[in-house]
């Protein structure tokens, strides 16, 4: 039970009626009084020349200030919101939520088990008229079970429930516990939290607010101090040696705990063999790297792991990743038998560079390409080369529509005449050289930035394109299925796409070298090439690891051979395509948006076809670095945020006075009638006693 | 139209904001002196002080060079001529330099107007060949300056160092000035008296009653008598730091009618002692102040 009050702004009046007491209490005269020699005569005149007014009758103060305050509360509805005024219809079951945290955090010690004691004390004290929902929750919450007072039910839905890599977020707990309130027609309501209250699990910007007259309990399983250190990254660099790759590991191990640690052992395994091995102190509270040694990169790919140490929370002492041999890009540049002696060699250069990917240049004369070059290759540039016809031509076609990528510049030698052949492939027919010179060159002026291919040239200070100068072109007309991706400042096309089959091809209506234009000698050059480059091969960065709770985009596998087809060529020929967790739970992806697939657990994920069970592709998942963190917070002020300030976790009665709106027991107790009769008793009791102390002082 | 002409610079009534601004006390003094006795010619006042040289009966042990001879050829006595420095009288300022005095609500304040006054004073005395002297105090006695005929420079020098110091019981100072005030003199008390009159008489009974003549010099500021402010608020007390707040125009009439009656009081009851009461404020001309003053004494000696 206790006093609330319907208008409680109006309490500022107390405030407001403290003003003046404080006012004439802290009051200091200004110090630039007026001088005057003496006031030996001014004190000598009563009344008109006083000195500061003391409070004389302390008794006649507070009656006056009593009554004053009393007025305040009149108007500001007091009502009692535990008194029972109602029957006993309105009392009866509650609706009990429980959220039990079972995020990552909660495996350290023995919080897990604690928390379930817990749970199990409170379902045996549910009554029956109780309604009871399980809530679990990690960055995720899940209804258990249906609300139900049934103590059995109740431990089943206790037995489902189990620990997560997942890290806290109390928001969506009370939220979905808000949504159980607002179908529960139980008028006493209470959550009950049993969690370590993470720190990092409360955002200040999660407003999430319960109704007013659901009352919060709160179960604290956390510890003042606790150990705990994590790997909370790890940096893989791969660079060639000879003819195979090496990969460098840098870790970065933090450590969350309260206490500093020394002589840390974290070492690096590969495929379940531990590569090397340091030692390492941390500052509480603070992060150290460790540097591995190089070591080969593995055929296919490879399991990585970090661990550092054991601790009471070892779910975050190993850090997984992948390591697999670069995808190398294989580009076929065609150009006639007399072309330019640098006419590819400014390409061939900006293609050399870099390992991400890495990519093979082979260049070639037109008149020597054969059908393995072709078939071999993921990119051809056709470089200032007449489009063949014939079964070059045939080649060409069914390389692109396999899912190749061929690039056609137009120059001198690509001539204006293309054979009908082209037109399937080709984005559009050459015309006649534009010549630019007299005007000091033309640029690139019109570029569409939320294309692949000049995506990485869209954020300011990403490279210039239009810094290149261009003194000759070739006129293009568009096909019809063709887009244009870049224009010139006059107009003209200078680069434009058409996507046949599964393949994509571009048209560059300049030279790449510095014959027509000034490109090859921008910085902007080697990244555009480059840009062109993995569009054409459909090449993806696989990622080394996901975080758990974040959602991987299998698509980026798809395209991928592990075995004799690709996964999507195996999702569409309908072979069952499996994704298996580190815990070996398989899931089947049978729709095309199962691609996206959310990561739960932390360890290794397969993605395979029946048929090649065997191998598969992996992919590494590590739980989140926040959640290691394992520092309490103030439940109070969790408690406070989620209940809008309106009560406190200690207050227990806002269930049985929830069946009456607030107004309606407010003018049931009515108790502002009875705070004005004080008042006008008080004022009454003034009024006598100043009248007998004036006269007293007259006299 | 004929005009009248106006009167010569330090002749007879002369401002005492002109007089503020000279600093220099001998001049000043010089100024309103010797402009008040060329103004008052041939006046029956003059030399009011100085008592008149006697021949008193020879007394075995006179010196025998003091006889009077030609007063012995005429009437064969031998009488002992009283030489007139012998007679001069001892003339003390008492100048009371409290803090209240330091207050001015226009132009020169009551100190200045009291030293202007005592150096007046002094110099007058010092051309009658009076032995003068100065005693400065607040609570205690400051600066004392014993009565000589060569003391008028020290006087003026003391006048012209005077800081204002805090005030505190009014009869103690006097006590002791009366203590240590062993020749009969010419006591001229200058302050603005904001102590009750008894005790004021009190105080200054320990003087009379050692002999000395009292002249009391009551000054005051115009704004002290009229309490002519607008603005109300809080007023400080110079000498002691409080503070009362006060609405003037709710309490000028009883001030003026508790100022009047203070001022006479005092010169009622030093009236009744035997001594000379002489109100003065800061607006007069000093000379007005020191004819005002000698013409008291005048009827006063008469009197007595």
């Amino acid at each position: 039970m206790g006093l609330t009050f319907l208008a409680p702004l109006f309490l500022a009046g107390l405030v407001g009626l403290a003003i003046p007491v404080i006012v004439h209490l802290v009051h200091k005269e200004k110090p630039e009084g007026i001088s005057f020699p003496s006031l030996m005569f001014l004190r000598q005149i009563p009344v008109k020349s006083k000195r500061r007014q003391r409070i004389r009758h302390w008794f006649l103060f507070a009656l006056r200030f009593l009554a004053l305050a009393l007025l305040v509360a009149a108007f500001s509805r007091p009502f009692l919101s535990g008194l029972s005024v109602t029957n006993a219809s309105i009392e009866g079951g509650r609706e009990i939520v429980v959220l039990l945290d079972r995020s990552l955090s909660m495996a350290y010690q023995d919080r897990w088990p604690r928390a379930l004691e817990q749970l199990r004390t409170l379902i045996d004290g549910v009554a029956a008229e109780d309604r009871v929902s399980i809530v679990a929750f990690d960055e995720q919450a899940e209804v258990l079970n249906q609300p139900t007072g049934d103590p059995a039910a109740l431990r089943a839905a206790m037995g489902r429930v189990s620990l997560s890599a997942g890290r806290t977020r109390f928001a969506v707990a009370f939220k979905l516990a808000e949504s159980i309130f607002d179908a529960s027609e139980l008028n006493r309501r209470e959550v009950v939290v049993i969690s370590d209250f993470q720190r990092t699990g409360w955002d200040p910007n999660d407003i999430q607010r319960l109704p007013v007259a659901a009352e919060i309990r709160t179960v604290d399983l956390s510890s003042q101090t606790t150990q705990n250190v994590t790997v909370a990254s790890v940096a893989v660099r791969r660079e060639p040696r000879g003819d195979r790759e090496v990969f460098h590991a840098s870790a970065r191990v933090f450590n969350a705990g309260s206490d500093p640690v020394s002589d840390l052992p974290v070492t690096l395994e590969l495929n379940g063999q531990e590569l090397q091995g340091q030692t390492v102190n941390v500052p509480a509270g603070e992060a150290a790297t460790v540097h591995f040694e190089s070591a080969l990169v593995p055929d296919g790919i490879g399991r990585g792991i970090v661990r550092v140490g054991t601790d009471q929370l070892p779910a975050d002492d190993a850090f997984n990743f992948t390591i697999a041999p670069g995808a190398d890009v294989a580009v076929l540049v065609l150009e006639n038998s007399g072309a330019r002696g640098n006419q590819s060699l400014y390409l061939d250069r900006a293609l050399d560079v870099g390992e991400s990917p890495s990519v093979d240049v082979t260049v070639k004369p037109f008149r020597r390409v054969s059908a393995a070059d072709i078939q071999q290759s993921d990119v051809i540039i056709l470089n200032e080369v007449a489009f063949p016809s014939g079964q070059v031509a045939d080649l060409l076609t069914t390389h692109v529509r396999e899912g190749g990528g061929l690039l056609l510049t137009l120059g001198d030698g690509s001539g204006a005449s293309w054979p009908t052949a082209a037109s399937t492939v080709a984005p559009g027919r050459p015309g006649n050289v534009v010549e630019r010179r007299l005007e000091r060159g033309g640029s690139i002026t019109d570029v569409d930035y939320g294309h692949p291919v000049f995506d990485a040239f869209s954020a300011p200070r990403s490279g210039d394109l239009s810094s290149a100068q261009f003194y000759r072109y070739r006129g293009l007309t568009l096909a019809d299925s063709s887009q244009i991706l870049a224009r010139f400042d006059d107009g003209g096309i200078a680069l434009a796409e058409r996507r046949v089959g599964r393949g994509r091809v571009l048209v560059w209506t300049s030279s790449l070298d510095t014959y027509w234009n000034t490109l090859g000698l921008q910085p902007v050059f080697v990244p555009f090439v480059h840009e062109i480059v993995k569009y054409l091969a459909d090449y993806s960065d696989s990622q080394s690891w996901y975080t758990v709770g974040s959602v991987a985009d299998l698509a980026a596998y798809a395209s991928r051979v592990p075995g004799g087809e690709t996964f999507a060529d195996a999702f569409e020929n309908g072979t069952q395509v499996v994704l298996e967790s580190p815990t070996g739970e398989r899931v089947r992806i049978q729709q095309a948006d199962e691609w996206l697939v959310r990561v739960e657990e932390n360890g290794f994920y397969r993605l395979k076809t029946r048929a090649d069970a065997a191998t598969g592709l992996v992919f590494a998942a590590n739980v989140d670095p926040v959640e290691s963190d394992l520092r309490p917070l103030d439940v109070e002020e969790l408690v406070g945020a989620v209940q809008g300030g309106m009560s406190d976790s200690t207050t227990n009665a806002a269930g049985v006075a929830s069946l009456l709106s607030v107004e309606d027991l407010e003018q049931r107790q009515g108790m502002w009638w009875y705070l004005l009769i004080g008042v006008l008793l008080l004022l009454a009791a003034e009024t006598v006693v100043s009248n007998r102390l004036s006269r007293a002082v007259r006299r | 139209m004929v005009r009248s002409r106006p009167s010569a610079p330090g002749a007879r009534f002369i401002d005492p904001k002109i007089l503020s601004r000279i600093s220099d006390l001998e001049l000043v003094a010089r100024t309103v002196v010797d402009g008040f006795i060329s103004g008052l010619h041939r006046s029956p006042f003059l030399g009011l002080s100085i008592d008149f040289a006697e021949h008193r009966a020879y007394m075995p042990g006179d010196d025998i060079r003091r006889i009077d001879w030609r007063l012995f050829a005429r009437t064969d006595r031998f009488y002992v001529k009283e030489y007139e420095a012998d007679t001069n009288a001892n003339f003390v300022t008492l100048l009371d330099v409290s803090r209240s005095m330091d207050f001015a609500s226009d132009g020169m304040t009551k100190l200045e107007y009291a030293k202007y006054l005592a150096a007046s004073l002094t110099y007058l005395s010092s051309k009658q060949r009076d032995r003068v002297g100065m005693i400065t105090f607040g609570d205690n006695i400051e600066a004392v300056v014993p009565a000589s005929a060569k003391h008028f420079d020290t006087v003026l020098h003391t006048l012209d160092k005077l800081e204002p110091v805090p005030r505190g019981d009014f009869a103690s100072p006097l006590r002791k000035i009366a203590e240590s005030l062993n020749r009969r003199s010419i006591v001229a008390l200058i302050s603005d008296l904001y102590e009750d009159p008894d005790v004021v008489v009190e105080a200054l009974n320990g003087l009379r009653f050692r002999g000395h003549d009292i002249v009391v010099f009551h000054i005051l500021d115009p704004a002290e008598i009229v309490f002519g402010f607008d603005e109300s608020g809080s007023y400080e007390d110079v000498e002691t730091g409080d503070r009362i707040t006060v609405v003037p125009d709710q309490l000028r009439e009883a001030y003026q009618e508790r100022i009047q009656e203070h001022r006479k009081t005092l010169a009622k009851r030093l009236g009744e002692n035997r001594m000379d009461y002489s109100f003065h404020d800061t607006s007069q001309p000093l000379d007005h102040a020191l004819f005002a003053y000698l013409s008291q004494r005048q009827r006063m000696s008469r009197v007595r």
